[in-house]
Parts: C-alpha cells; structure tokens; sequence
C-alpha cells in the first residue's frame, strides 16, 4: 500500500455550510484561447456564459447578474498577476435554478448538458467533465469523495448535507451509460458519512472504503485500491471514470435545475483564523470578502495558503480570486520555513515516493540533466510527501520540480 | 496585515535528524551497560579487578566519544574556520560523538586509550571531514578509525590483552571464537568452537570474548526491534545480510554433517550483529533505494562468509561493509533506474545466488576432504566380541592400542605403540584422561582435552569415538 499517514485537522472546520452569495464583483480569469462572448457595460444575468475556450470548448458563466466592466489585473489562486474580466454585481438576480422534472436522456443530450453548464473537475485540475464521459464505453464509474490531504473538508460536508441530491443523479447517469458499478470512496472509520451513504447504496452503487492513507484521493491510487489494476495516462483505459463528489452534485445541479457551474463549496480554515468553516460561495468571488465571515484573522501575520497545506501553494495577498476548482483557502499562523540541515541520506524520501522517484537522487544530481532525466522526474505529482517525511527538513518537491523544468 | 509567502508542504512530519540520532543512541544504552557488567562488574564481583576496573569499560566508551566530538570540534574551528553561532549550529547537526561511540564499542577492551584516541582522530579526519563532513563521507567512520586501528597497532593490541577482560583471562585459553577457527583443524566442531565458551546462550547473551560493546546478539536484536519501531533503520540491510551469512554457514555446516549450531555460532560471533543493525545501516554511508540497500546487504552476506572461509582476516564484518561502501553509489544508480528495467536489475540477484551456493558449497567440501582424510587414519586392526585393537594417528605417528568391551562398553584401555613426545604423553598419562574417557564414553563430547597435549589427546578421543560409532553400528 503507498502512502502515509498525516496528521487530520479536519474537526475544526466540521460545522454548517455557510453561504455567501452577495460579493461586490465577480472576476474571472482569461487564459489562452479564451474568448469573451460579452462587451463591456453589458448587462449580464446570472448564469450567462461570459467566456469560452475555443481549445477545450468549455464555457465559464457568470455567477452573479450584474454590469460587465474592463479588463483589470488580479492576483489568481497561483499567485500570478494576470487578467481577470470583472462583472460589477446588480444584486437583481432572480431564483431561476428550480428544481425539474426531466424527460428521459440519452449519452449525446447528458453531454451537451455538462458542455453547456460549463462542468469542469472540481478535484483540482479541472478537467472538462464532458469530455470524461464522451467515451465509448464506461464500465466502472468512481466517486471519489476521499479527501485526503488534512483540514479540508469542503467534500465531506457536502456529501454530509446532499447526499440524496448525489445518489438521485447517479442512478440517472447508471441509466444512461449503462455501467456495471458505481463505487462511492471514502476513508475508512468515518461513521458519520458512512451511515449517511448506506441507506443508498445496492447492488450498482456500492461504497468502499479505503485506508487513511496520503494521496489515497490520487487516481491512480483509487484504480489500483479498487479495482487492482494500473493504467498509463487515463484510467479509461480500463474502462473506469472517476469524478470528485463535487463534480457529481454539480452534474445534479445542470441536469435537474439546469444551473451552470457558478457555485462552490470551499473550506476556510487553519489555526490563524478565529472561526474555521466550509462556504458556499460565488465562483470568481475575492477571497477577502470571506474572511469576516470566518471570524476574522487571529494574528497580523499569517501564511495564507490556496489549496490543502500537502499541495497548495501559499499567496501574498488575501484579494486573491477564487477559481473554479480550488477547495481550500489555509491560513496558518506560520512566520518562516524550517531551516534545513545537511541530508542524512536516510532514504525516506525514497521510500515514501508514490511514483517511485528518488528525491535524494535528484537532489544529488540537480546539475547532471542526462541524469535527471533517467530519474524521470516528470512521473512527480507533486504531492510533497518527500518534504513532508525529510527529517532534515529538505524541501525536495522544489528540488523535483527544478529538475522538472530542467528536462523539459 | 502580512502575508508571507512560503515554500509547501506547509505541514511538516515531527520526525527530525536529531530524533532519529537520539533513538539511535537510545538503542546503544542497553549495549554499553551491557559492556560495563561484562568488562567491568563481573571481572569486579570475582577480584579481578580494582574499582577504576569496575568502572573502565564506560570510561573507555566516553573516551571514545568525547575525542571525536572535541576533535571535530577543533577541525571545525581550525580548518573550516567557523566561528560563534555558525560553529555551533555545524556542530549541533553534525552528531559527532557517533563515530567515536561506534569506535570504542568495536574495539578490544585492552586497547590502549592512546590507540582509541589514535583511531578517532582517523575516524573523524580521515573518515568525515576530508570528505567534506557529516552526510558526504563514502566509508563508514568509526570503521575507517578500527581499519587504521587494526592494521597499525594490533600487535600491540594483542600484547595488551587483546580481546580478554580481566576475567576471561583466567577462566579462557584462546582469544575470541572466530580466532579460534583459524587455529582447530578442519571446520572446527562443537568442541572445539563452542564449548570452550560455554553453550550457544553464551554467544546469544554475549558473555564471550570480542570487542568492548558487540558480542550481544540479544542486545542487538532488541536494538535493531527498537529502531524498526521508532522507523530510523534501514531494515532491509541487517535482515537479508545475516540471512545470507546464515544460509551460507548452514549450507557450510550441513555439508560437514554440523547441527543448526553451526550458523548460530557463525551469526553470533565476530560482531556481526552488531555490525549489520549498527554499522552496515549507518544512513549516510548505505543505499538509499531499496533494490540497492538488498543488494548492499546480499554482498555484505556473501564478503563476510567469504572473508571468514578464504583468507587469514577472522572477522570479516569491517573489511565487508568498508567494501561495499564503495559501490553504494552505483547500488543507488540501480536501484533508482527508470521504470525498473529487470533484466538489468536480476543481473546482480543472479549473481548473488550464484555465488551464495557455489562459495558455501564449495567451502563447505574442501572441510570435508579434510575430515574424511582425517578419519582414514582410524584403521581397526582387529575386532572381537570382547576387545578391539585399533590404530588412530597422534602427533608423531600412529598410537595403537588394544580397548576390551563387555556389553558394549569400553572397560579398560591398553596402549599397545605410542609414538607421542614423552613430555606431551605425560601430560596425558598425568591428568587421568584415559580414565575420564572411559567414565565419560556415553557423552564423549563433554570430555575435554589436554591442554599442552591437544593433539595427542584428541586422537585418544577421536578413537574412542570411532570404536563407540563402531559398536553402535553393529547393533
């Protein structure tokens, strides 16, 4: 079994899910091959497509109605100051997002609705999610509802409070694809959730736990956990599709009330902030605007961090933008990195690696690119267990991601 | 309001060098008390000794540690020119009182405190620093410090006392087990290995000669299950290379017709324990990847056998893991290649195996020529229902001798010819061993020879064993 055990952190932010849907603007990122489908001083409604990407055919719509302003530059959720379209929120939005019944779909028209809805992965890379199911034959379909870096529990208290809304779109989605099994992962000795799930499931749609382990929510992970297989690049390989629960309720929300991807649930959390908790908020919302809902900050001097505390990266302001695919916001009462101490060569680094890469190595043969090479660092995921585990305190994930761009 | 920008994972594992040293200090405490009631109470409780006797052996180890530390420090200050805090913080980190720990614990107890100095101030110059300090070193220190120990003053080492405490020195002939291999003819028996330190319990305890802090094979498995709990030891290393050295000995033994002691007595005796959970594993020294660490270990199974069996260096542990220090980074290229290629990576398995049968089996059959031709010198000359006339070869030639049976036992004995050195057969004659020999004929094993006449008095036994085998035979 690869993986290992970190420290939880996840009860401090375990209460209501709080919403916060009035932000003064929205704002959103143009990436490349972005078109924008609106002119400036436009009037959009909530739910209007705003953006489309001509490469990925995916659409990004507005999350609140309001007035279409200029270009400005923001900071986004990597840190890097690029350009974001405004929308000055009216507050004139109207409830249009009611719950129907709906005919019978086939795979084509279930497509186009998650085409149109602008359905990305909520898990973290934000993969377009039509393009997921737009595959000739899907067998096994896994909900990934895992999450497994510590103090995030955005996915937790979302299956906790919809889980109904969860089973109800995936007997639809057994329908149409016509899978053999649908598996719904989490970890293990969570009760709660379990007891929750239970009452649901039969002989298609099973639940599965898996170990407490880090990255046990990777993919690979799940497929090799679940079904005891490995695949190269995607796991449809073996016939299998994993989506994050989030991405599912999403799926629910464009099928049955036809709503586009313009909410989310996101965890606040970390020992710098007084009242730790889980938002629904607007995609595209500044962070700032959350923080007195989360009780404000407890000290001057925090370390803000977009994502979990295993993978995200930390960010210098707090009027950062949230995008689609982020679920954590961390704010750590942490001044300075521990320094680190000459390598011990104790090898855990090694041992530790999900992908099998040796850190130390990499580390030894930094300016030796046939080397690094022959290491194949760009198996890394990123998923920092070597700093994590380093008792020198060596933060070797920054060293494989050098040797990443070295050998590009 | 600040932010600050910092490098992730922002959570950090509570592991830490220094815990990971201080566990490893933690696993050696019950080996110097051990050390202390072996080299200094017992020698202490029997009168052998004086109170700085009592007390010498943890002297000793302190010596050993506290001469790396201030030598390092002094290196430190002298070569690197650091100063004040910056001195301080390399120091902290740089764990210097190990090489001189392991030092003083590999090392005859007889050693001279000048030597020990001598061998940390290689350990440390020689063995760390020229490297470029704590984490660069190739060889392992503390045995870069034995190795120019060994090799410069073993002479006087052995004049000393060499391996023997106060105690062992009167109750023990020969120095420790190992070196007595060398000595007996042949692969050696219970008798000869064993015996002359006690039982097997006594080499799994560690009340045997060898060097200050290693004969404790027990000590040593509890240090070695202490680390695998606290996770700081690479325990792949120890496991597959005593494994490889037990197998081999076994194969070895089983050859020569030697019970399952035989491995015993091989894995517990030239401070391979300790040398495999504390030497073989020091972290910066071995592989980091674990296809190399269990080729590391493999080949630290199959040098130590072969050092023990093909050349005059009894011990074998040191020169083994000082070898293999060389090759752990090519080990490490191995082990860490792109998608494991097996082809390449069998290549060093199929070697190993290969060579872990042909050396034990070979060596294993060049004992036993050696024994059977041995044995040929046993002739019966002529045998009846009530005495057998036999021949067996002494020292300066054939004894015969004529040995009545009644009920299938040896009653009485009757040296016919005997071409023993008369001072030697004295001694026979002297110390009643014919007697003891015919009292003692259901365990013969337990009689023990002749100091001063071993080999005269051997061949008495080996006849008496042969006649005994012979009657059995019969039945």
């Amino acid at each position: 079994m690869i993986g290992i055990k970190l420290p939880k952190f996840k009860q401090i932010s375990i209460n209501e899910i709080k919403e916060y849907v009035n932000p003064k603007s929205v704002y959103f990122e143009i990436k490349e091959n972005d078109e924008i489908l609106v002119k400036e001083n436009d009037t959009v409604e909530i739910g209007t497509p705003i953006i489309k990407n001509t490469k990925k055919e995916t659409f990004i719509h507005s999350s609140v109605s309001g007035k279409v302003k200029k270009i400005t530059k923001k900071i986004n959720s990597l840190n890097i100051e690029t350009d974001f379209l405004e929308i000055e929120n009216n507050f004139k939005e109207k409830d249009i997002f009611k719950k129907q019944k709906i005919s019978k779909l086939d795979k084509k028209e279930f497509i186009e609705i998650l085409k149109q809805n602008g359905i990305v992965g909520l898990g973290g890379a934000g993969f377009p999610t039509y393009k997921k199911y737009d595959n000739v034959e899907i067998k096994t379909l896994i909900i990934n509802a895992v999450e497994c870096e510590p103090y995030i529990t955005a996915d937790y208290m979302l299956t906790v409070n919809y889980i109904k809304e969860v089973i109800e779109v995936l007997n639809l989605i057994l329908e149409i694809f016509n899978m053999e099994e649908i598996f719904i992962a989490i970890k293990t000795h969570n009760q709660l959730l379990k007891d929750k799930i239970i009452p649901f499931t039969n002989n298609k749609i099973k639940l599965i736990e898996v170990p407490n382990l880090y990255p046990m929510g990777w993919e690979k992970s799940l497929v090799r956990y679940i079904k005891h297989t490995d695949y190269k690049k995607l796991p449809i390989e073996k016939g299998i599709v994993i989506s994050n629960i989030s991405t599912i309720y999403s799926i629910y929300e464009a099928v049955y009330c036809n709503k586009p991807l313009i909410e989310k649930i996101i965890t606040v959390t970390g020992n710098a902030i007084n009242k730790p908790t889980n938002i629904k908020i607007r995609i595209g919302t500044p962070f700032n605007e959350l923080i007195k809902i989360c009780g404000n900050y407890n000290t001057d001097s925090v370390s803000l961090v977009a994502g979990g505390p295993m993978m995200g990266n930390s960010i210098s302001t707090d009027q950062f933008i949230i995008p689609n695919n982020l679920n954590c916001v961390l704010i750590l009462n942490e001044q300075h990195e521990l320094k680190p101490i000459t390598c011990l060569r104790c090898g855990k680094c090694s041992d530790n690696c999900p992908v099998k890469i040796s850190p130390v190595l990499v580390k030894d043969n930094i300016n030796n690119k046939s080397e690094l090479q022959r290491l194949d660092v760009n198996r890394c995921i990123g998923c920092g267990i070597c700093s994590y585990v380093c008792p020198s305190k060596i933060n070797l994930r920054e060293y494989v991601q050098e040797a990443k761009k070295k050998v590009k | 309001m600040k932010f600050n920008v910092l490098k992730g994972p922002f959570i950090k594992s509570k592991n830490s060098t220094n815990k990971i040293m201080k566990n490893l200090f933690i696993s050696l405490i019950p080996i110097i008390l051990f050390s202390f009631y072996k080299n200094g109470i017992i020698p202490y409780v029997h009168n052998k000794t004086d109170i700085l006797g009592l007390f010498y052996p943890l002297i000793f180890i302190l010596i050993g540690l506290i001469s790396t530390f201030i030598i390092e420090y002094l290196y430190t200050y002298f070569f690197l020119k650091k100063r004040k805090q910056e001195l301080k913080e390399y120091i902290k980190n740089s764990f210097s009182i190990f090489p001189g720990l392991f030092l003083a614990l590999i090392l005859p107890i007889n050693t001279p405190i000048s030597i020990l100095i001598f061998g940390c101030f290689m350990a440390i110059v020689i063995g760390k620093m020229l490297y470029g300090g704590f984490g660069h070193n190739i060889f392992n220190p503390a045995l870069i410090g034995l190795l120019f120990v060994v090799s410069s003053y073993s002479a006087i080492i052995n004049l000393n006392g060499g391996y023997l405490n106060a105690y062992e020195v009167d109750s023990l002939s020969s120095a420790t087990p190992l070196t007595n291999v060398n000595l007996v003819e042949g692969i050696g028996t219970y008798d000869s290995l064993v015996k002359p330190y006690g039982t097997i319990k006594d080499f799994f305890f560690g009340t045997i000669p060898g060097a200050v802090g290693e004969t404790s094979a027990f000590l040593c498995i509890i240090a070695f299950i202490y680390l695998l709990f606290k996770k700081v030891i690479k325990w792949k290393i120890p496991i597959i290379y005593i494994s490889t050295v037990f197998i081999m000995t076994y194969i070895i033994g089983s050859v020569n017709n030697l019970g399952i002691w035989y491995p015993l007595f091989q894995i517990f005796s030239g401070g391979l324990m300790f040398g495999a959970v504390f030497m073989a594993t020091d972290p910066v020294t071995s592989p980091t990847t674990s296809i190399g660490q269990i080729i590391y270990a493999l080949f630290l199974g199959i040098l130590t056998v072969t050092f023990r069996y093909l050349t005059n260096a009894p011990e074998g542990v040191m020169t083994s893991i000082l070898t293999m220090n060389m090759f752990v980074m090519l080990l490490d290229r191995l082990g860490s290649a792109n998608k494991l290629p097996i082809k390449k990576i069998i290549i060093p398995f199929i070697i190993s195996i290969l060579l872990i049968l042909t050396i034990s089996f070979k060596v294993g059959n060049s004992f036993k020529t050696t024994k059977n031709s041995s044995d040929s010198n046993f002739k019966i000359i002529e045998k009846t229902n009530n005495y057998y006339i036999v021949s067996e070869k002494g020292n300066g030639g054939p004894i015969k001798a004529k040995l009545t049976i009644k009920d299938k036992k040896i009653t009485n004995i009757e040296i016919i010819e005997n071409n023993e050195t008369a001072s030697y057969y004295k001694l026979v004659e002297e110390s009643n061993y014919l007697d003891k020999l015919i009292d003692n004929q259901s365990e013969i094993e337990n009689v023990d020879t002749v100091s001063g006449a071993t080999i005269s008095s051997t061949a008495l036994k080996k006849m008496f064993t042969n006649v005994i085998n012979d009657m059995e035979s019969e039945q």
